[in-house]
């Protein structure tokens, strides 16, 4: 077995060529999150305000939720690339970051409950909503998924997991400032849904891409 | 086997071998072997197979030999590559024995177990065998008659899994096909 190790190495190591070292997580995240920023901004701009936001932006729970799902995204974005790297996900800012994401999920999935137990009637016709948010979430996904790529993401799922949240968070953040609904029902059957569906997503595309690796 | 050198070693022949230096690279390949068994040692000790995994170990650290930040310590890079294989390895295995078991009930379902069954002693059994390629003959004269697993068979004979299936098969299938046309010509 030592030989047949031995002649592998040799191998190996004649077949070794200069390779382009992958910059940090942090470096590539900053890269995505200027690429998605501007990509957001533009949907913005094209979606349009919603004709109540100077109304809204003074209100805490519009300030609450906006605040977790930027630092949702954010955190979940970063984590995708630490991810990507063998031997950081061990690393305390790892950890730490990995905590916050968790407990924004758990006070996110609160909040629907909450809203699930208030809301009343069937969801009015937000579908656009739907779309919106997968058209946001779709461009910035694609390029975490390409540039995760480059990297070795062998923990797919958890990889998957995050880049789907940061994603689908950067167009649930989009929704805050393009639509006016502050209706229950619309906010978890047009909102909510159709985020937890792109993450869901998003771990079978890695899985699909990555589970190989 | 290499001894043990210092991480800090290691990670500076990983920066080597990332700027294309194939002797730091062996170097690094062969001071990881003694680690990453180490490491499967203390955390995989049922581990039948440790060899092979530290070997797809090393492909996989060349394969993503880039991803290595110098400016870090090797090790949690190299054994996270490592867990991984080991697990990847683990899940393969437990694939293979779950589709083992139902080949092996699929063969057991496919063979002639009337025949088998109704055969009063050892003699008879194997006469039923009479005529079948040696080695057919002896793959089912040890499943169906000494009661072997595939496993056991492919040992004693010396071949791989696969192929002791492959002759079940195709044994069976004479035998079945000999059984229809002896009912056949008796019906006739």
């Amino acid at each position: 077995m030592a030989g047949k190790a031995d002649s592998l190495i040799e191998q190996l190591a004649s077949e070794v060529k200069p390779v382009r070292r992958l910059a940090s997580p942090t470096v590539r995240f900053l890269r995505w999150l200027g690429a998605s920023a501007l990509y957001v901004a533009v949907c913005l701009r094209v979606l349009g305000p919603r004709p109540d936001l100077s109304e809204a932006a003074g209100s805490p729970a519009f300030l609450a939720a906006t605040l977790l799902l930027a630092l949702a995204a954010v955190a979940s974005a970063w984590l995708a690339f630490c991810f990507s790297v063998p031997g950081r996900s061990g690393e305390r800012g790892v950890r730490l970051a990995s905590r916050l994401v968790a407990g924004i999920g758990a006070v996110s999935f609160l909040g629907l409950i909450v809203l699930l137990a208030t809301s009343l009637g069937p969801p009015d016709h937000g579908w656009k909503c739907s779309l919106h948010l997968a058209l946001v979430a779709l461009v910035p996904a694609v390029l975490l998924g390409l540039m995760l790529r480059r990297a070795a993401p062998l923990q797919w799922v958890r990889t998957g997991l995050v880049l789907g949240v940061a994603s689908a968070g950067l167009g649930a953040l989009a929704l805050q400032f393009a639509c006016c609904s502050g209706d229950a029902m619309h906010l978890l059957v047009w909102h909510a849904l159709p985020g937890f569906l792109f993450v869901a997503l998003a771990v079978v595309v890695a899985g699909w891409r990555w589970r190989r690796l | 086997m290499t001894a043990a050198r210092p991480m800090s070693d290691l990670g500076a022949l990983l920066e080597r071998a990332q700027g294309g230096d194939a002797q730091a690279y062996a170097e690094a390949l062969r001071a990881m072997l003694p680690l990453i068994h180490a490491y499967l040692a203390g955390h995989f000790p049922g581990l039948r197979d440790a060899d092979d995994v530290a070997q797809e170990t090393l492909i996989t650290v060349h394969r993503i030999r880039h991803t290595y930040d110098p400016q870090r310590p090797a090790a949690p890079w190299l054994l996270a590559i490592a867990r991984h294989r080991a697990l990847d390895y683990l899940r393969r295995r437990r694939r293979l024995a779950e589709r083992e078991i139902q080949d092996e009930a699929a063969i057991s379902r496919s063979a002639a177990p009337d025949g088998f069954a109704a055969a009063e002693s050892r003699e008879a059994a194997l006469a039923l065998l009479v005529g079948l390629p040696e080695r057919e003959r002896k793959v089912i004269e040890a499943m169906k008659i000494d009661g072997a697993s595939v496993k056991d068979v492919a040992g004693r004979l010396g071949l791989s899994e696969s192929h002791v299936k492959v002759l079940a098969s195709r044994g069976y299938a004479k035998l079945r096909r000999r059984r229809r046309e002896r009912h056949g010509r008796e019906s006739g």
